[in-house]
């Protein structure tokens, strides 16, 4: 037999790329399932993690009732915002925080030999399935917060909640790629993305207005972390707009994920660029 | 001598990781910012439930919390990764005690952190919110020794999980459950007398408070359940307990090492 | 085929001074430095050749085997791939050529080596048939299906390296770029991968590009040797013209009836190596005739049992090269 035949260099089509992207994934998750032990190990860590946070916030609010004027249920309302959004964050976008340890021990180049664009191969070989456990918590504080405090709740403020969660993952996903793309300058970027990824984050446990004007203004137009859950928040608590910069923010969450989404891609494609002239 | 090599050795590397350095210097500015704003709101809105604090007090005691917890430095993998690969081994072999190094090496980085991220950070905070906590010379004096053993007693509980390298793999999440417990309880965030009753009256069984609830209160001078004498007595009796629990773990996981055959 | 026309690649390195005060300082200053890491490079390969690229560690060989496979672009000059530029049509350029990292497997490690490949298949758009066909080759030629099912995670190192060169495979490559595939593996392993890796190239007519440390890989398959130090080219052409090229010096082995404590020799002779009291490994000069050393053994009152002469080997001569003993 000859193993020249010669191939005629075809690409894949969309569809077919999808469908490997798919596989991929698939297998991703599949080998990690492999683990049990290990697996609910962490999921239990996951869990313990989360219920001290929300602890932490509890016992405060337990003991003063409001904070910056936000009542216990409006806070439970604010935390399912954002857990929602980093749930489908972490089921998919979990993979592109071990990036700085491609760059480093060469996989990255094995990505770059492929006839596969070398950040779907990143995102679709980190799927992380405990992204679901987020889901359920976000989904219980959503319950809780409903039983605290009345939401009228119809078709359109459903398409609208769905449309913030996925804006907000959208803005956190960006985020992630963003801090990923850095490892192409920068080799050691672990603290960076802990900085980024998860610290970042405590801020938007709680409502903005505590926050000074300055970091108010940070985290509305610099990393625009508050329209998460702060401003969109507004929208189905009926929350008078006197927090916010301009009464269309609660509506800003979904426009604003598209466009990080954008720049973070633009970002990634500069970043390698580097990596490829200057060797990593 | 050795050892004195291995402090300035990690003091460099902590110097070396520059991205590092300026990235977690961030992150604790970041949780001061928060909590300052947290306390300084709910002081204004709901002054009755403060009890014993002020605004300025609590405010005082999230940055001094957070200035201890920033000084306590430790290098996560040294043990976890040199069980992972083995390398251990020659650790033992070498001609120095591996427990020592350990705190040595810790001590650096400690060190490191202090000058490097503690004072930095002490700056910043009190230009930044003008308050000067309410220190004395006499509260000073009566924090250094409870400073020094909460160090002591950071360190057991980084070796002791670090430890669990020899007998899970999974040593990473176990590192998760600590900080996650050790956040909560250990009153880094929110002083203990602010918890519920019931829950303060578990928590303080425990040896969490020890490591920053106790060494704050005692600097900023506010008031505890008991005398000074008596915390430095407890304080005892936590290092023997933990540092058995410590050594039980570390020195079982050797004996297992040396069963299987390196 | 491939064609590099002036090849070069500039990086730029960080410089940090030692010690306390250095490192101190390097947390806000760092004076950079140039390194040529490859410098004007030209050469040319045929289809069907196996070339060795051969280079000490830090001479350039990696470098430049990336900025052919595309992962790093070229600072100055030009890469050819059967047309194209490896590094602007890389997705492109991937589809014809295979490459086998000695130290990084392609192979999903959580996975079974079957399922790796299968996910391949479908990358590569690999006709079902052809695919088939493939495996069987595989299976025959490197006992593939013996371990076929396991996780590659699971496998030894040897078994690992023959998946990833029938990986490499898998879509027809016409170029496929081999870095230190033989690396840590065990004599018979190594012998079975150097067979495929020749019978891939004569019988296939692949066009293959072998880097790698072990002498003994070029000696088995290369016809063709391209030496790179500090970036440039020192040697572009046959193996037995390279060893010509570095002198005629033989080496002679003397068994001896009677065990030598210690030899000693006037110049030019010289002793490389005591294998044993009866058994001395000599050099001798090119000019010398084997007689003449004969001679001086004989009035010494030595008595020889047996004595080989060997033309000097590739390694022998590459030593010589970088010792600088040699020049071309």
């Amino acid at each position: 037999m000859s193993l020249t035949t010669k191939p005629n260099i075809v690409e894949n089509t969309f569809s077919e790329t999808l469908y490997i992207y798919l596989r991929i994934a698939t297998a991703s998750i599949k080998s990690r399932m492999e683990y049990r032990a290990s697996f609910l190990i962490f999921l239990f860590t996951l869990l313990t993690f989360y219920a001290a946070q929300i602890s932490t916030i509890g016992i405060v609010i337990t003991r003063f009732k409001t904070i910056g004027g936000w009542s216990m249920g409006e806070m439970a309302f604010l935390y399912s915002l954002l857990i929602l959004s980093q749930g489908i964050v972490t089921f998919i976008f979990s993979g592109i925080l071990e990036f700085s340890n491609y760059v480093r021990d060469g996989t990255f180049d094995r990505f770059l030999v492929r006839p596969l664009s070398p950040l779907s191969q990143v995102i679709m070989g980190g799927f992380e399935i405990t992204g679901f456990a987020h889901i359920i918590l976000g989904f219980l504080t959503f319950f809780m917060a409903n039983t605290l405090i009345t939401v009228h709740w119809n078709f359109i403020n459903a398409l609208v909640f769905v449309a913030v969660v996925i804006g907000g993952a959208m803005i956190l996903g960006s985020i992630r790629i963003i801090i990923a793309a850095i490892a192409f300058y920068a080799v050691n970027t672990t603290s960076l993305v802990h900085l980024f990824v998860f610290s970042s984050r405590e801020f938007l446990l709680y409502p903005l207005n505590i926050y000074s004007g300055g970091l108010k203004f940070l985290l509305t137009f610099i990393v625009p972390l508050a329209f998460i859950n702060f401003y969109p928040a507004h929208y189905f608590l009926n929350k008078s707009g006197e927090n916010l910069f301009h009464p269309m923010f609660v509506f800003g969450t979904l426009p604003i994920g598209i466009v990080m989404i954008l720049f973070s891609l633009w970002f990634w494609k500069k970043g390698q660029n580097a990596y490829e002239s200057a060797g990593g | 001598m050795t050892y004195l090599k291995f402090i300035s050795k990690a003091f460099q590397r902590s110097i070396a990781y520059k991205l590092e350095y300026y990235t977690g210097l961030m992150n604790a500015f970041l949780y001061i910012f928060i909590f300052t704003s947290v306390w300084q709101t709910v002081a204004k809105e709901s002054p009755g439930a403060l009890g014993t604090w002020s605004g300025e007090t609590l405010v005082s005691y999230a940055i001094l919390s957070t200035l201890i917890k920033v000084s306590f430095g430790r290098n996560e993998s040294l043990l976890t990764n040199k069980i992972k690969t083995g390398d251990i081994v020659y650790d033992i072999l070498k001609p120095y005690n591996f427990v020592m190094m350990y705190f040595a090496d810790s001590f650096g980085v400690s060190l490191f952190q202090l000058f490097a991220r503690a004072i930095p950070l002490l700056i910043f905070s009190l230009v930044f919110f003008g308050i000067i906590p309410s220190v004395t010379p006499i509260s000073i004096l009566q924090f250094i020794p409870v400073y020094l053993m909460s160090f002591i007693l950071f360190i057991l509980f980084g070796f002791m999980i670090s430890s669990l390298a020899f007998f899970f793999t999974e040593v990473f999440s176990f590192m998760i459950l600590y900080s996650a417990l050790v956040t909560l309880l250990s009153g880094s965030v929110i002083p203990l007398n602010l918890f519920p009753d019931y829950l303060v009256r578990i928590i303080s069984w425990s040896p969490f408070p020890y490591l920053y609830y106790y060494p704050t209160t005692v600097l900023i001078g506010t008031p505890i359940q008991m005398a000074y004498e008596e915390l430095l007595l407890r304080y005892a009796i936590e290092l023997l307990i933990v540092g058995t629990l410590t050594f039980t773990v570390y020195f079982s996981g050797k004996r297992k090492l040396e069963f299987a055959g390196g | 085929m491939i064609e590099v026309q002036h090849l070069s690649k500039h990086f730029k390195i960080k410089k940090r001074k030692p010690g306390i005060l250095g490192s101190i300082v390097s947390l806000v200053h760092s004076d950079v430095e140039y390194l040529k890491a490859v410098d004007d490079i030209s050469f040319s390969i045929k289809p069907g050749e196996l070339v060795g690229y051969i280079g000490q560690n830090g001479a350039g060989k990696s470098t430049t085997i990336k900025m052919l496979t595309g992962i790093l672009t070229p600072t100055e000059g030009k890469i050819r791939v059967n047309g194209l530029d490896p590094s602007k049509d890389r997705k492109f350029n991937a589809r014809q050529i295979g490459v086998v990292f000695g130290q990084r497997s392609q192979l999903w490690m959580d996975l079974p080596v079957e399922e790796s490949f299968d996910l391949l298949r479908s990358i590569y758009k690999i006709d079902t048939k052809v695919y088939k066909q493939k495996l069987d080759f595989f299976f025959d030629l490197l006992g593939l299906n013996e371990f076929f099912n396991q996780q590659a995670r699971k496998l030894s190192l040897g078994q690992r390296m023959k998946a990833d060169l029938a990986a490499s495979l898998l879509h027809s490559p016409s170029v496929l770029f081999l870095d230190e595939p033989t690396i840590g593996l065990d004599l018979l392993v190594k012998e079975k991968v150097r067979e495929f890796i020749r019978k891939i190239n004569t019988e296939e007519k692949v066009t293959i590009i072998l880097t790698t440390h072990d002498i003994q890989d070029i000696e088995f398959l290369a016809q063709r040797i391209i030496i790179i130090e500090k970036g440039k080219k020192e040697y572009d052409g046959d193996i037995a013209n390279f060893n010509k090229l570095l002198g005629n010096d033989s080496i002679v082995t003397v068994h001896f009836v009677n065990p030598i404590k210690s030899l000693e020799l006037p110049k030019p002779f010289e002793i490389k190596e005591k294998i044993s009291d009866q058994q001395y490994t000599l050099n001798l000069p090119d000019n010398e005739p084997l007689s003449g050393l004969l001679e001086i053994l004989q009035k010494k009152g030595l008595q020889i049992q047996e004595i080989n002469r060997h033309k000097p080997d590739l390694g022998f001569a590459v030593k010589k090269m970088y010792a600088g003993k040699g020049e071309l």
